[in-house]
């Protein structure tokens, strides 16, 4: 089961997300659960 | 592909975020929650918006792109799903079960309707645009993690 990690600190865990897979394009998506 | 959650309708919660991601096993996936708009304020910033929070938008980065400041870099490309309140006002009801929810609403996108895609339309514009973002990058190893 995917892990759904908290944002509610800061956006840095997203940041190293993003800055960690910079050898591939991404996409940043943001959508409502429901 | 980094699926950020973010509350938006009374409805939403971790709860229903984790739910959501449950639905979909793809190691290319990270799922993220964002009940305090944190994103939402950052990517609306980044596009200029000046009243509302982003949702229902993606943005495509070509490989390479580095998030250096507390402001989120620029995307190459960006899509989204919004529509105007006049129309979200009509179709609520009939989508959700009650119009409650479209207080939450600004009075109007300001998302450029040139940019808006759903459905078919919307994976078509965001494959072509992890495609033309991995070819200005002849290195990139792929869409692996797109």
């Amino acid at each position: 089961m995917m892990r759904v990690r908290a944002l509610a600190g800061g956006l840095d865990v997203l940041r190293q997300w993003f800055n960690d897979k910079s050898a591939h394009p991404r996409i940043l998506a943001i959508q409502s659960p429901t | 592909m980094a699926w950020t959650f973010i509350d938006m309708v009374p409805t939403d919660s971790l709860t229903t975020a984790e739910g959501a991601a449950a639905r979909v096993n793809d190691f290319r996936l990270a799922a993220f929650h964002d009940p305090k708009h944190l994103l939402g304020q950052a990517m609306a910033r980044r596009l200029g918006w000046k009243a509302h929070v982003a949702w229902d938008t993606y943005f495509v980065y070509r490989p390479g792109t580095l998030w250096t400041t507390t402001e989120m870099p620029a995307p190459d490309e960006w899509f989204h799903q919004l529509k105007d309140r006049e129309v979200w006002e009509q179709i609520a009801e009939a989508e959700l079960g009650t119009a409650d929810w479209t207080d939450a609403l600004a009075e109007k996108s300001e998302a450029d309707p040139d940019r808006f895609r759903t459905g078919a339309d919307l994976l078509d514009a965001l494959t072509n645009a992890l495609k033309d973002a991995s070819a200005a990058w002849p290195t990139a190893t792929g869409v692996g993690y797109g």
